[in-house]
């Protein structure tokens, strides 16, 4: 199981980043996201795999100032 | 700084802690975008005695700015830049300021901007802007950025957040989108925000005192 934002997600071996984050509906454009404490660089949401009982935060990038 | 200016310093900054005053005179701030946010935030720093300013908008002051950022009537039309260093330095005599009339980019921040300061205020209004300044500094952790995302409408304090990770602070609601309205109130309690977490960082020696 994974914790994304305090919610519970399913994992699913094999995954990665940018998939989690579609599968959860996310602009991967327009959002910063640590996993496990560790802000991860957009270049890399393809690189990362996703371990079971990670916990993430998915911080979105919203326009407006 | 001369003496007649160190005494109109010392006297403006007297209800704070002289130590406070005189570590902010020591730092150099770069704010990214001269909106409702960066206009808010530059008179927020120059007040407080931050030793300099400076500050990149490539955009004019135009009627629908002046419901939530620092302008008035008189200016519309000026380059923001120029208004607000103007503003900075009729409010707190001493204020350094620069003003760069320029989009920010990848390449100016790498070739200009990143030699000026090490802290950075992320105070754009458009969504791009925001990833590219927080793609920049993930890839540059030598510098520190304070980024603002989710700040519209009539919203809630109590979901506000600052989240730190590494080099970067992120404040807002990451949740409230442009849609639902600009409004000063809300809008001021982030630029607040961003400017608090700048002199915290500055007391804390050029780092963020929480992670």
């Amino acid at each position: 199981m994974l914790t994304i934002n305090h919610d519970k997600v399913a994992y699913r071996e094999g995954e990665h980043l940018s998939q989690l984050l579609e599968r959860e509906g996310y602009d991967t454009t327009f959002v910063a996201v640590t996993v496990d404490g560790a802000l991860i660089a957009r270049k890399d949401f393809d690189n990362v795999q996703v371990k079971d009982e990670t916990t993430i935060e998915v911080f979105s990038i919203m326009g407006g100032g | 700084m001369s003496v007649a200016e160190n005494d109109v310093r010392s006297q403006i900054l007297r209800r704070q802690r002289p130590e406070d005053s005189e570590l902010f005179g020591q730092y150099a701030v770069s704010i990214l975008g001269c909106g409702g946010l960066g206009s808010n935030i530059a008179l927020m720093l120059a007040r407080a005695g931050v030793g300099k300013l400076y500050l990149y908008d490539f955009d004019r002051i135009e009627y629908s700015n002046l419901n939530r950022q620092n302008y008035t009537f008189k200016e519309i039309g000026q380059l923001k830049v120029e208004a607000t260093k103007a503003r900075l330095e009729s409010t707190i005599p001493y204020a350094k300021v620069e003003a760069f009339a320029c989009r920010v980019t990848p390449e100016l921040l790498d070739q200009e901007a990143t030699k000026r300061s090490t802290l950075f205020i992320e105070a754009f209004d458009n969504q791009e802007s925001k990833a590219m300044a927080l793609d920049y500094f993930m890839n540059h952790t030598q510098y520190s950025v304070i980024t603002a995302s989710g700040l519209s409408g009539l919203g809630d304090v109590r979901n506000v957040q600052v989240k730190y990770a590494n080099n970067i602070c992120m404040i807002g609601d990451f949740a409230s989108s442009p849609e639902q309205g600009l409004y000063l109130p809300y809008v001021s309690v982030i630029a607040s925000t961003q400017a608090l977490e700048a002199l915290k960082w500055m007391k804390n020696g050029g780092t963020y005192a929480q992670q």
